[in-house]
């Protein structure tokens, strides 16, 4: 793992910050800007949970101890506000019992104070990394659902028939159409989907069914 | 019943069985010799004697051996019937007289080895009256046998019987009360435990065994020898003795004084000639004395038991409660060490994460600004820690209290100095009301200086985030037996999701607050044997700290 964000194509990435003390926290902001992120420092989880404008991809260093809701709690809340967004959990001294649980709750590692500055940078790389691969997965699959939008209900009709593996006679047979209109259908099925084989259209079938399975 | 005897209860092997043999033998020989010395004062074949202590041999070797020795008990019993009394009565009245009285002894004493289940040594006051009984009991039939058997032959007249009866079981009965315990005792090796006695106790109990004596003869020569009254009237002086050395040696004391008591009053009897006169009266008088005295003896044992037992408890529960109090101890320390470390963790991060970002920033000329403001910060947060270290230190060193008078008045214009500037920065307001006439207070001064000092700063810590007017109040007033100072702020009061927390090491809700000073003045206000608390009842924050007037009784 690379602890330099410009080879991991992570610079600039968002490191949101929850630390109720100043000075960790701010120290924390330096060096994190200094390595090349674009960090945010809150003083609590409420804060943090009131800013509307997270960007992704990013990661978020929850301190445990906090005023007000704890970072474990933080970390739960976030799940619901911001699916998906990898949370780095800090405790004060080897609290096995607290990483087990925020490890538990989906956190991607946990650091203890006084942080080390390469466990810090793996931890961010790591975190930055895995929500790259979130943010570009949920980017195929908003751009897979605006082209299967764009198909005509009759489009969409043989579009499943022909991933259901049917020959064009079959599928003209069954809605009643010549051969020849269903091969007019499949050109314009591959040019709206931007599929240039037919296996890219089976391809495009299993990739949405297992976003309506998975997500 | 000791080892000894339960060896002897099992299917006798060869060697026991020559023990047996020697040791029934002996037994035989001394009963029939008991019998012919106690026969002796007498005249007639059923004359009253004073006592009979053989049959308390027969008993006693049953109770130790069992039934192995019943053989010798009859042949004992049969023997001193021919040779002391010269067989009075026809074969078969002398045979049934003789069978009987043995085998009610032989009865007698295997009841005994039943219901008594512990030595003499530790027996109480159940197990002597359960003997008592079945002494009673047991003498009883071995009278009403051995009559019963001379009035087959008609050895005995019938109209003599129920005197001789009476004789005989009160006889046998002051027998086995006055001599049976002593028996037993030296039986199951109480003599051991005699020897085991430091050289002090011993002569203690030998110098009062002697005054024992003395002061039984005397008792004896004053009521029998001056004679103020006529012989018996004044007999129950006797008591008083055998009472205060029963008392005060147990059981054990009672089973010595009793055979001494009864020898003396058997040898008054004698060289004043007045025992054939008043046989009766006297048996019965020792046989109430000696009962009297077993009971007193076993109830003083049972007592100093209890006493040894209360003593051995109390000892365990002061271990107990040691331990307990060193358990609460570290894990007071354990908390506070936590604590510690997470305080020092927090500038001690910034400081590591600050190095490493001045690192970055050193390898650029461009980034001097930046690099000294790093710098600064840690520098600062050094300096953050270094305090942290100076106030727990601080602390600590009041560890030892000097506990003198202080003025309540004093201590909350000290407090008052230590916050005086931050007070004035903040434009905080400072109301005062002490109760005038307040005792002075026994109190380390530098301790409570601590905690009131931790309570004001706590306060104005609370009233940064509130606006004005700000203000803080010290109240204090006299509560019963104690002084209460309060320490009230306007601020927005504690929130109540914290008040439950708000004495636990690792609660702070003061980002660069100190989580351990509300546990460490508490602490302090306990080991003065006050106590510190938040008054829920005031919706603003209102921290009571109650210190006694009188010196504080326990040490920490």
């Amino acid at each position: 793992m690379s602890t330099d964000p410009s080879q991991a194509a992570l610079a600039g990435s968002a490191v949101y910050l929850v630390e109720d003390d100043r000075a960790v926290r701010e120290s924390l902001e330096l060096l994190l800007r200094l390595r090349g992120f674009m960090p945010k420092g809150f003083a609590s989880g409420e804060e943090f949970l009131a800013y509307s404008a997270l960007q992704r991809p990013a990661c978020a260093l929850l301190d445990v101890r906090l005023p007000g809701i704890d970072g474990l709690e933080l970390q739960r809340q976030l799940r619901v506000k911001h699916p998906g967004l990898p949370t780095i959990v800090i405790t004060a001294h080897g609290d096995v019992s607290t990483a087990r649980t925020a490890l538990r709750d989906g956190a991607v590692d946990f650091l203890e104070k006084p942080i080390d500055e390469g466990d810090l940078l793996d931890a961010v790389a790591t975190a930055l990394t895995s929500d790259q691969r979130i943010v570009q997965e949920s980017r195929d699959r908003e751009e897979l659902a605006a082209r299967l939008e764009r198909l005509t209900a009759r489009e969409r009709e043989v579009f499943e028939r022909i991933t259901n593996g049917q020959h064009n006679r079959e599928i003209a047979e069954e809605f009643g159409i010549s051969p020849r209109t269903v091969e007019v259908h499949r050109a314009r099925i591959m040019e709206k989907l931007r599929a240039r084989r037919v296996a890219d259209l089976f391809r495009l079938r299993f990739d949405l069914e297992r976003n309506q399975t998975g997500a | 019943m000791t080892s000894r005897s339960e060896a002897l209860a099992e299917p006798v092997t060869e060697g026991a069985f020559g023990r047996l043999f020697v040791r029934s033998a002996a037994f035989i020989a001394l009963y029939v010799l008991l019998d012919a010395a106690a026969y002796t004062l007498p005249a007639a074949p059923f004359a009253a004697t004073p006592w009979n202590p053989h049959p308390a041999l027969a008993v006693v070797l049953v109770i130790d051996g069992g039934i192995w020795y019943a053989p010798a008990v009859f042949a004992a019993v049969a023997l001193a019937e021919v040779l002391v009394r010269d067989a009075p009565g026809t074969l078969l009245g002398t045979a049934i007289a003789c069978a009987g009285m043995a085998g009610a002894y032989v009865c007698a004493g295997l009841a005994v080895r039943r219901i008594v289940h512990v030595p003499w040594a530790r027996a109480g006051l159940r197990d002597v009256a359960r003997f008592v009984a079945v002494a009673a009991a047991g003498t009883l039939v071995a009278a009403a046998l051995y009559v019963g058997g001379y009035l087959t032959d008609g050895t005995l007249d019938l109209a003599e019987a129920p005197r001789v009866l009476a004789h005989l079981w009160i006889g046998d009965l002051l027998g086995l009360a006055v001599l049976a315990p002593l028996l037993m005792l030296l039986l199951q090796g109480a003599w051991r435990q005699l020897r085991r006695l430091d050289r002090v106790t011993r002569r203690v109990a030998v110098r009062d065994t002697v005054l024992l004596i003395a002061a039984l003869a005397a008792l004896l020569v004053v009521v029998f020898g001056v004679k103020p009254f006529d012989e018996f009237r004044m007999s129950y002086l006797l008591f008083l003795p055998m009472i205060a050395f029963a008392l005060r040696y147990g059981l054990g004391g009672a089973a010595l004084g009793l055979p001494c008591a009864q020898i003396g009053f058997i040898l008054s009897l004698v060289i004043t000639e007045t025992l054939s006169t008043s046989a009766v009266e006297f048996q019965l008088l020792m046989l109430t004395l000696a009962i009297t005295t077993l009971f007193f003896g076993a109830l003083a044992d049972e007592r100093s038991r209890s006493v040894e037992i209360l003593a051995s408890r109390e000892r365990e529960l002061r271990v107990q409660q040691s331990e307990l109090s060193h358990a609460q101890r570290s894990a007071a320390a354990a908390e506070l060490a936590a604590a510690l470390a997470h305080e020092l963790n927090q500038p001690l991060s910034a400081i590591g994460t600050y190095a490493s970002a001045c690192r970055v920033l050193a390898r650029n000329d461009n980034d001097r600004e930046q690099l000294l403001s790093a710098l600064e910060r840690v520098a600062e947060e050094s300096a953050r820690a270094g305090q942290f270290v100076r106030r727990m230190r601080d602390f600590f060193r009041t560890g030892a209290a000097h506990v003198e008078q202080v003025e309540v008045t004093e201590l909350v214009a000290a407090a008052r100095d230590q916050v005086a500037d931050r007070l004035a920065r903040s434009r905080i307001a400072w109301r005062e009301s002490i109760e005038s006439g307040l005792p002075p207070l026994p109190a380390d001064r530098v301790q409570v200086g601590t905690v009131l000092g931790n309570l004001l700063g706590n306060a104005i810590d609370a009233l940064a985030s509130s606006g004005p007017p700000r203000a803080i109040e010290v109240r204090a007033r006299r509560v019963g037996n104690s002084i209460r100072i309060e320490v009230r702020d306007s601020g927005p009061g504690v929130p109540v999701e914290v008040r439950d927390r708000l004495f636990q090491p690792m609660s702070t809700s003061k980002p660069e607050g100190m989580g351990l000073g509300l546990v460490i003045s508490r602490t302090i206000a306990e080991r003065h044997g006050g106590r510190l608390w938040l008054d829920t009842e005031s919706h603003q924050t209102n921290f009571c700290l109650e210190l006694p007037i009188e010196p504080a009784t326990h040490e920490h």
